[in-house]
């Protein structure tokens, strides 16, 4: 299509010859005919047509009048007049081999001035700033607030099932304590009522056996502090952990006990570990004799602070650094050798005659059968034991080492015997048959009377020894009695193991020190002596809650809140309230086995089922 | 010398607000929560407070702003305000927050406000800088000033190409009618010119007018007689022509710059707005 366009305005009558397929039409300036009216859109028209052909096509929406006629497309000939909001064009004939010209005649009125036709400033085109706004305020505050708000008032679990509602870990304003970490995505579980910050009936629904510090009857659930759960913990803080650590919070009632209603001689006051504690007191066991004991708290720098443990025990002789003999040979021994912390730490274990002890103190009674030993612990069952070994003997002369077996028999053997004479026994034995030539016994009595009057001999004999002379009474305090089945009484013993039930200590977390930094065990020679270490030698590694150069410690570090003495936490009306309780509970319960298997849940499901049966029938 | 919003009554706003900090920092030195510092303590719900008041006002200069002399106070005080007691934010509701961060609609709501007040920091960058280049670039003229000097070089060109061949009239004429600036929102910040112009029935692109001022050249240099001194002329016209329109483009897109950020600042008020709503609502609600 080969065209000559023609602008009137221009005085020079510019002339552009066109050829191509399309001319343009519109306010664009890359449009072949430019009309620079803000009020036509970029692109409104296009003419096309081959050869003679010509047809004006309107973009989307838009129309031109041709003649007066308004149109969308039409096709145009010679001494057509189309107008474009005014604009002209007119189709004339061609000229120069062109086969039209068309002359555009525009409405200079409406040509926009060259300063208006572009948008120069951000204010002044359709910025997308405004919807941009909309946008993130209704999208935040849709996931943020009205979602979850409306998830709250139609049933929030209902409203979860769809994929729109956000879960509320979206609130969470801080991250949950790794035990409670399984909640994090329904506050409600903890946070029952809205707008009421979490009740202690709600942490007490799981932690249903948590005990009070105080007495409730006396001091009441509104006292001072440590009524409630939120005085002391405090979730969604992970950083500052979930416990308060703080000495302020103990020293509000401990720094005046008295003045805070609480009378006792049991507690003294305490406002910090370094500058105001009191010196221990420690729990002794006082004997009151048979096998009853008191307790007594003994101030430890008392001066009649002494075990009475009815033992005697040289602990200096045993941790000899030169060793001590035993069966088998010199040994150092070691602390651990009998103390063992228990299993987390808190305690030791007991020290027993049988584990810690018997290795070298063999209750052996008779030079013969070194492995033959006497129980420890009943002298009655100790006296029924040489009975018994000695009427064996007396019926099998020369048949008691065989008796007690070969295997030990073949021991024996390999122990190196003396041929000293002990204290209290000749040095050479003499057989039986000797034996009772030589005694006084009666040979024309009863089988029975002989065999009675050289047993009791050979039992008075080893008893004595045992009770008197070689082996009781290295450890234990034994007197003579009247009594004729056991002549002897032992002391009773009991070995303290609770010294300071007011605090929490843990071997555990001392294992790194020597024993001897706090127990004065090396010079110890008497078995009264107390070996528990005072608040000093605590303070050489322990301050308190802003101490400098040593470990920072408070209350809690050594004190337990909850004591196991007092009654529970919660209103026990209200709190084991078997319907309400349980409910809550299985719903944690089911919430974490959901998590691991449903095959959990379903088994506790079908659990519950049968039991609602069981309550139909007992109906 | 006159004095800008940055420095209104002896920069009063900026020592109040460095004042308000400083005590706010000290305060968060001295108070000693019995767990972590958190929005949940008595010094984290005042900063809060504190903090939710200031936002809700500092939005109220989007309002002020439109009645420039109506009111209490002047607007470049308000602007003054506006601007540092904007920047204590950052220091009031980051101690709010107690430095505990979390993938949830609260410390969304603290990113918004960071958003916000580093955008507003650009802003006020924006506001002390670019007028000033701009008033440079265009020589202390208004951009009317200039329009009506590029309409004087036009009315002369097109007086000069009537005694020039027609082609060279048709271009020259077609690139009046076809220059561009301004424009859209990319075309504003980039200042590119898309201006056309049509040589032998063609539209071809004319960035910076080069091909035009090529083509006059060109021609001149094959011209002769009178022509060279008309074509000369002509070029030396068109030239100014071309730095005049060089100018209007860089002060628009300088004036782009500077205004662009707040379409980021507004948006981003409103989405903290929404956020802020949340964070209280639901603090609150699950106490």
């Amino acid at each position: 299509m080969r065209l000559l366009i023609r602008y009137t305005q221009a005085r020079d009558k510019t002339l552009h010859e066109f050829d191509g397929s399309v001319v343009t039409i519109g306010r664009a300036t890359d449009q072949t005919i430019q009309i620079a009216d803000n009020s036509l859109p970029l692109s409104h028209s296009k003419l096309s047509g081959s050869g003679d052909e010509l047809i004006l096509t309107a973009s989307g929406g838009q129309s031109f009048v041709v003649n007066g006629q308004i149109a969308k497309k039409q096709s145009l000939v010679d001494g057509d007049v189309v107008e474009i909001s005014g604009h002209k064009l007119k189709i004339l004939a061609g000229e120069n081999d062109f086969p039209h010209v068309i002359e555009v005649e525009l409405d200079s009125d409406q040509i926009t001035e060259l300063k208006n036709r572009f948008a120069t400033g951000l204010k002044e085109i359709n910025a997308p700033q405004r919807r941009f706004t909309w946008v993130l305020f209704l999208l935040l505050l849709g996931i943020g607030l009205v979602i979850p708000v409306i998830g709250i008032l139609v049933g929030i679990d209902k409203a979860r099932e769809t994929p729109l509602v956000p879960d509320d870990s979206v609130w969470l304003t801080g991250e949950l304590h790794q035990t409670h970490a399984f909640m994090g995505d329904d506050c409600t579980f903890c946070h029952t009522k809205p707008f009421e910050q979490a009740r202690d009936e709600d942490c007490l629904f799981c932690h249903l056996s948590i005990n009070h510090h105080f007495n409730t009857e006396k001091f009441g659930r509104d006292y001072k502090t440590g009524n409630s759960c939120g005085d002391c913990h405090k979730e969604h803080s992970v950083t500052g952990g979930i416990t308060r650590t703080d000495q302020e919070g103990c020293t509000v009632c401990h720094a005046d006990l008295p003045g805070s209603g609480f009378e006792t001689d049991r507690l003294r006051p305490a406002t910090d570990f370094l500058d105001d504690h009191p010196t221990f007191k420690l729990s002794m066991l006082r004997h009151d004799g048979g096998n009853d004991w008191h307790e007594e708290r003994i101030d430890i720098w008392a001066e009649d602070l002494i075990e009475e443990s009815n033992l005697k025990f040289p602990h200096d002789v045993h941790l000899d650094k030169a060793g001590i003999r035993g069966t088998e040979g010199t040994t150092v021994m070691e602390c651990s050798d009998c103390h063992e912390s228990d299993k987390g730490g808190y305690k030791m274990k007991t020290v027993t005659m049988e584990q810690h002890c018997a290795d070298c103190h063999a209750l052996t009674f008779d030079p013969d059968t070194p492995n033959r030993v006497v129980p420890h612990g009943s002298p009655p069952d100790l006296m029924r034991t040489l009975r018994e070994y000695y009427a064996y003997e007396f019926l099998n002369p020369g048949n008691a080492i065989k008796a007690s077996g070969a295997q030990e028999s073949a021991k024996l053997e390999l122990i190196e015997t003396r041929s000293l004479r002990r204290p209290g026994r000749l040095r050479d034995r003499k057989s039986i048959t000797e034996l009772m030539l030589a005694s006084s016994i009666d040979q024309s009595a009863s089988l029975t009377e002989r065999a009675q009057s050289y047993i009791e001999a050979r039992v008075k004999d080893a008893a004595s020894n045992l009770f008197e002379k070689q082996t009781c009474t290295i450890c234990h305090e034994v007197t003579k009695t009247d009594d004729t089945n056991v002549p002897w009484h032992v002391k009773p013993v009991r070995l303290s193991e609770n010294w300071m039930p007011l605090s929490v200590f843990k071997h555990e977390g001392h294992k790194n020190m020597q024993c001897d930094a706090c127990h004065d065990a090396e010079v110890s020679a008497e078995a009264t002596d107390v070996l528990m270490p005072d608040l000093a030698s605590c303070q050489n590694c322990h301050g308190g809650e802003d101490a400098n150069g040593l470990l920072q410690s408070t209350c809690i570090t050594c004190h337990e809140f909850h004591m196991p003495e007092e009654g529970p936490m919660g209103k026990l009306t209200e709190i084991v309230n078997p319907h309400i309780g349980m409910t809550k509970m299985e719903t944690a319960t089911l919430n974490l086995r959901n998590s691991d298997s449903g095959e959990a849940a379903a088994a506790t499901k079908q659990a519950d089922e049968s039991q609602s049966d069981k309550s139909v029938e007992d109906q | 010398m006159s004095t800008s919003f940055v420095s209104h009554q002896g920069s009063r706003y900026f020592w109040i607000s460095l004042a308000f900090m400083i005590i706010s920092i000290i305060i968060y030195a001295w108070h000693d929560p019995i767990q972590s510092p958190n929005g949940g303590t008595w010094y984290g719900y005042t900063l809060g407070t504190i903090g939710a008041v200031m936002i809700l006002w500092l939005l109220y200069l989007g309002k002020r702003k439109r009645n420039f002399a109506k009111g209490w106070g002047t607007t470049k005080g308000w602007v003054s305000a506006h601007v540092y007691l904007g920047s204590s934010l950052l220091v009031i509701a980051t101690l709010h927050t107690g430095f505990q961060f979390g993938w949830n609609i609260h410390t969304v709501a603290y990113v918004l406000m960071c958003l916000v007040i580093f955008s507003g920091f650009f802003g006020v960058y924006a506001y002390v800088v670019y007028p000033n280049a701009r008033n440079k670039v265009k020589k202390s003229r208004t951009r009317d000033d200039i329009f009506e000097q590029i309409q004087g070089v036009d009315q002369q060109l097109k007086k000069m190409v009537n005694n020039l061949p027609g082609e060279i009239a048709a271009m020259v004429n077609s690139a009046i009618d076809r220059t561009e600036f301004g424009g859209g929102f990319l075309d504003q910040l980039r200042g590119k010119d898309k201006s056309k112009v049509m040589i032998d029935g063609v539209v071809v692109d004319n960035n910076n007018q080069d091909v035009v001022v090529e083509n006059l050249v060109l021609k001149l240099t094959l011209a002769t007689g009178q022509q060279t001194q008309i074509l000369a002329g002509l070029v030396k016209e068109y030239g100014v022509r071309q730095k005049l329109l060089a100018v209007i483009r860089t002060d628009i897109r300088l004036s782009a710059i500077q205004e662009i950020w707040l379409s980021f600042h507004v948006p981003i008020s409103f989405g903290l707005i929404a956020a802020l709503a949340a964070h209280i609502v639901s603090v609150f609600i699950y106490w």
